[in-house]
């Protein structure tokens, strides 16, 4: 098996060529879940808008847009030279860094959180969600850079490579954007371990994790009702009352989905406006109510799809880097599928994050479609 | 190249598994399990449902003249979103609105709390009503200024105008009728949550008299307006709509010309009574068709104006009608009071005694005294008047002749050793004429009286002995401070009784037989019993509601109660019409009806209740035309002095205007 670092070749191939090898259940997969998602977003929005006088399609037109862009980012990405991306990967870093420092000045506060760049026309950025990006790019980088594959990273790299992504988290925090963080934790922790990095590595990130929550919860940044939430799993019979008005709303939408749901555009709840954010964060109560156990089990399965494929293109991946870039992205779309399906089903706290593909939101779909970039251009290289 | 990680991945792989598999299986829970109770949630969380109280039926009297009807007063609403949707919570608004109509803005306020929330004030100042109607600021508002507020270009278009409905009292020919009508209120807590939806805490409920009675058809259907509510609970649109079926209306055999003037009459005979300086404190007048037992008229003093229930009565006025001081205006006496029927019952004690085989063509003795035992019984004012036909003894009102049939009846039954009542005719006639048991009028509240006979005076006996046979040898100390002779006595009597209470003595039979003792009867059991006698012996059900029509004119009659036929001896029977005629012509209650027009010939009996440290129970119980009688009129004054002094005169008013009608 040949080993090392000799300069992978860019792929240059034809379209028919990238066609034929391409992870056409990755990519079907993430199509899909982005089709479905339109569909949601249009049903969940089309009878607000229809009340403000507005166009009823809108949302679902933008949505729409959102995916073709996001798809033309990610075929950009898939057939982006390897050795250009390692090489741009600081400059990536250092333009995420100056957005988020951006948004902390001049961001529109949408929730709570300073997180979003305005632009013309309506539109506007979330530059946490390129920061994880950013973070996966130069963690990658930096752990598979300077190192002879057959030995674990170096210290110094682990701690350079946390530090890579310590910044963005500081400032994201700043925002605050706690659910981003909570990902981009996770996304950290895939990477470092994956990378091969000593045990009490891992150790000392998770030991530091549990400090910072213990943390959190003495000074009261976690309520008591969030830890509830996290327990109600084990006991479906919790006192739902301390749910908070949206989680209960969400798991009423959810449950009266029944086996087939009651049909797009007929869900009372969500046709009522009971969910706030259901076009966003809630968007997957829209399923559990209007698709029912089948729609709602369907986004859970594609989304294993993607999953699937994306740590077998880990395991296959022709050189560290790319091992490491598919982890990264596995790890994201894992915790922050199930941080949102599971605060749908009032078993996580609600911390603000979007569901992959689904929820409407321009920053989301383009971010979620370069992870598939990514996965799709270190799959190519696998297959050289 | 060398698999750092591999291992790692493959937990990764792992981990992730665990957690997809963990949410499925929570979708699986909620979807399929929990199903049920989501979405009977959900209906609970979206909709609302608006009871709309049914336009109640009006009260008619025979005639179809309006007793009880519905009025409405206006009220100023304001939508709840209004309120939500001001800055200020719509303080501003309301003291603008306070200000306009001339009230103080607490008031007001306090509306737009729900009762029972938080920082809501206490009942009546908060709204009692549903959330999901516009909240009544202020009912019973002046009309103009009411128009003026919201006719005014700058008033918030969440103000609007409503109409309430009340109950309304016309009042024809000015009578009160408050006794028989009854009165609406709300309905308690747990009478809401008995009615399954059917009541609301500001529905209005019947609460008395034929309000009461027959409130199930007066109230009709309420209807239903399901509202879909957004998640600030305000009403977004209406889902659907079931209109209130209006209630029927009651159509009842009360007259009220001959209402009025029972009013009228009984009011002036108290008055009158009173200035004679008897203590009159209360009273009853009724009239009862003879042939059907349809209850014309009916009448309770002192009365009150039934309007003081309408929306909702203050405490110090609840406590005024309830107050014996006061002479309980709400007590309905016709059907609910009880008085000692004296002379009156003496109808009854005629043909019993015609029973027990005294020959209606005798003779008998009317001492002004009569002795059984120890125990002298007087005749009324010690009069005398030798022998005499029964004719006379009704006439007259001879005690002792009474004292004696009954005397002799009670030892022919074998005395105290008789056990039962089984075989006494004056008991027997007394419950065959419906006295000491409900007449089953169609008025709630109505009281059976009591006929002291034989197994009445055993219970009684039973249920006191313990406190008598204790006095008996304790004494009553507390008495004898103030009063030894009197303790004395007492002492003796409770060591009597103590031993042999429960015996029926002739002395009790004397007292059952001219209606004294702890005989109590009520005026309508009286007014029936005199109409059996006029009718030749048919006990009739007394009834005041005669038919329902229903919204579109649909009648239905009001079942008829029961009607009995008594065994009567058709010969007593006519020799005690004639004797009743001879009352009114030459006898007790000739001076009440002199010069009354003949051709309205009316025959009655006189009554002057003994009743101990008050003054007389004055009754007069009478039908009428004596030839072919239509009308029985019962006229009971409690300490109104003699019953020729006092209630015969009310009579004679009361068929002066029975006269007119044919």
């Amino acid at each position: 098996m040949t080993v090392g670092y000799a300069a992978p070749p860019v792929v240059r191939r034809g379209s028919s060529a990238y066609l034929r090898r391409l992870d056409w259940v990755l990519f079907g997969s993430a199509l899909a879940l982005s089709v479905i998602g339109s569909l949601l977003v249009w049903s969940a929005t089309q009878g607000k808008l229809l009340e403000q006088g507005l166009d009823p399609q809108s949302f679902l037109k933008k949505n729409l847009l959102n995916l073709v862009v996001g798809i033309a980012f990610a075929v950009l990405i898939s057939r982006f030279d390897y050795r250009l991306l390692r090489a741009y990967t600081p400059i990536l870093w250092g333009l995420s860094i100056l957005g988020l420092l951006f948004v902390l000045v001049h961001g529109s506060r949408i929730n709570g959180a300073k997180a979003w760049i305005s632009l013309p026309a309506g539109l506007s950025l979330q530059p946490a969600e390129f920061a994880k990006i950013a973070i996966i790019l130069g963690m990658a980088m930096i752990l598979s850079e300077k190192r002879d594959a057959e030995n674990e990273p170096r210290d110094v790299d682990v701690a350079f490579a946390l530090g890579v992504a310590a910044i963005p988290i500081a400032l994201i925090l700043l925002q605050p954007d706690l659910g981003t963080v909570m990902v981009i934790a996770t996304i950290v922790f895939g990477i470092i371990a994956v990378s091969g990095a000593r045990a009490r590595w891992l150790v000392g990130i998770l030991a530091g994790g549990v400090l910072v929550a213990f943390v959190a919860i003495q000074v009261g940044i976690l309520k008591q009702y969030q830890l509830d939430r996290l327990t109600a799993f084990t006991d479906p019979n919790v006192n739902t009352q301390t749910s908070g008005y949206n989680t209960q709303q969400a798991r009423i939408a959810i449950g009266s989905g029944g086996l087939f749901g009651t049909g797009l555009f007929h869900g009372p709840q969500t046709q009522g406006h009971f969910v706030p954010e259901n076009q966003t964060d809630f968007v997957y109560s829209v399923a559990g109510e209007e698709l029912g156990f089948v729609g709602a089990a369907l986004i859970i399965l594609l989304l294993g799809l993607i999953l699937w494929r994306a740590i077998v293109i880990a395991l296959r991946a022709s050189d560290l880097f790319g091992r490491l870039v598919a982890t990264g992205v596995a790890t994201w779309i894992a915790f922050q599928s199930f941080e949102n399906i599971g605060m749908n089903l009032g078993i996580m706290p609600v911390t603000g994050v979007p569901l992959p593909f689904v929820s409407y939101g321009g920053t989301s779909m383009f971010a979620s479609w370069l992870a598939i970039g990514l996965l799709i251009n270190v799959h190519l290289r696998a297959q050289e | 190249m060398r698999q750092p990680g591999r291992g790692r991945l493959a937990a990764l792989a792992v981990t992730v598994l665990a957690l997809f598999v963990a949410l499925a299986t929570r979708l699986g829970q909620m979807e399929l399990g929990e199903q049920a109770s989501s979405v009977q949630a959900a209906d609970a969380a979206r909709t609302a449902t608006i009871v709309v109280p049914a336009v109640r039926g009006r009260i008619l009297d025979r005639r179809g003249i309006p007793l009880a009807s519905n009025g409405s007063v206006v009220a100023v609403t304001v939508e709840r979103a209004t309120l939500l949707a001001a800055k200020d919570g719509g303080r501003s608004l309301v003291t603008a609105v306070a200000r306009a109509l001339g009230l103080p803005f607490e008031r007001l306020w306090g509306r737009t709390s729900l009762c029972g929330t938080t920082g809501a004030p206490p009942q009546p100042a908060c709204w009692n009503g549903s959330p999901y109607v516009p909240i009544p600021l202020a009912d019973g508002v002046d009309p103009a200024r009411a128009l003026a507020l919201v006719e005014n270009p700058a008033t918030d278009p969440g103000i609007a105008l409503a109409t309430e409905p009340v109950r309304a009292y016309p009042a024809p020919d000015g009578v009160n009728l408050a006794h028989v009508l009854g009165y609406i209120a709300r309905p308690t807590r747990a009478e809401v949550t008995a009615s399954r939806g059917a009541l609301t805490d500001d529905s209005l409920i019947g609460r008395a008299g034929l309000e009461e009675e027959y409130d199930a058809q007066l109230r009709g259907t309420p209807g239903r307006i399901v509202v879909a509510l957004d998640p600030r609970g305000v009403v977004t649109r209406e889902i659907s709509r079931v209109d209130p079926v209006p209630g029927r209306d009651l159509v009842t055999s009360i007259d009220v010309r001959v209402q009025a003037a029972t009013e009228k009459a009984l009011a002036a005979g108290i008055a009158a009574a009173r200035r004679r300086g008897e203590a009159a404190d209360s009273g009853s007048a009724l009239v009862l068709d003879t042939r059907t037992g349809a209850v014309v008229a009916s009448a309770s003093w002192p009365t009150y104006d039934p309007s003081v229930w309408t929306g909702g009565i203050s405490s110090a006025d609840y406590a005024r009608l309830t107050s014996p001081a006061n002479g309980t205006p709400l007590l309905p006496r016709a059907v609910a009071a009880t008085y000692p029927p004296a002379s009156t019952f003496k109808a009854i004690s005629l043909q019993a005694a015609v029973a027990a085989g005294s020959p209606l063509g005798g003779t008998y003795s009317c001492p002004p005294s009569y002795t059984i035992g120890n125990r002298v019984f007087h005749n009324f004012e010690g009069e005398q008047f030798g022998r005499i036909s029964l004719q006379q003894a009704i006439e007259v009102s001879c005690d002792t002749v009474f004292y004696d049939l009954a005397y002799r009846s009670w030892q022919a039954q074998g005395g105290l050793a008789a056990t039962t009542d089984a075989r006494d005719p004056f008991v027997r006639t007394a419950r065959a004429f419906g006295l000491g048991r409900l007449t089953g009028i169609d008025l709630p509240g109505e009281s059976a009286g009591r006929l002291p006979d034989r197994a009445w005076k055993r219970a009684t006996w039973e249920a006191t002995k313990a406190d008598l046979c204790t006095r008996a040898q304790t004494g009553y100390p507390d008495v004898a401070r103030t009063d030894r002779a009197r303790a004395a006595y007492l002492k003796q009597l409770a060591a009597e009784n103590c031993a042999t209470g429960f015996q029926f003595r002739a002395g009790d039979e004397a007292n059952f037989a001219i209606g004294q003792g702890d005989t109590a009867v009520t005026p309508i059991q009286m007014a029936r019993a005199y109409a059996a006698v006029a009718n030749g012996g048919t006990l009739l059900t007394p009834r005041v509601g005669v038919a329902f029509i229903g919204p579109s004119g649909v009648r239905t009659a009001v079942a008829p109660g029961p009607r009995t036929r008594i065994a009567v001896d058709a010969a007593a029977v006519a020799y005690l019409q004639n004797a009743l005629r001879s009352v009114v012509t030459g006898g007790t209650a000739e001076g009440a009806f002199a010069g009354f027009p003949g051709d309205w010939p009316v025959s009655g009996k006189t009554g002057t209740g003994e009743v101990f440290g008050e003054g007389t129970t004055a009754w007069f119980v009478s039908y009428a035309p004596s030839t072919a009688p239509r009308y029985a009129v019962a006229v009971v004054i409690s300490q109104g002095g003699t019953g020729a002094a006092a209630a015969a005169p009310v009579s004679r008013q009361i068929n002066a205007t029975l006269r007119t009608l044919h």
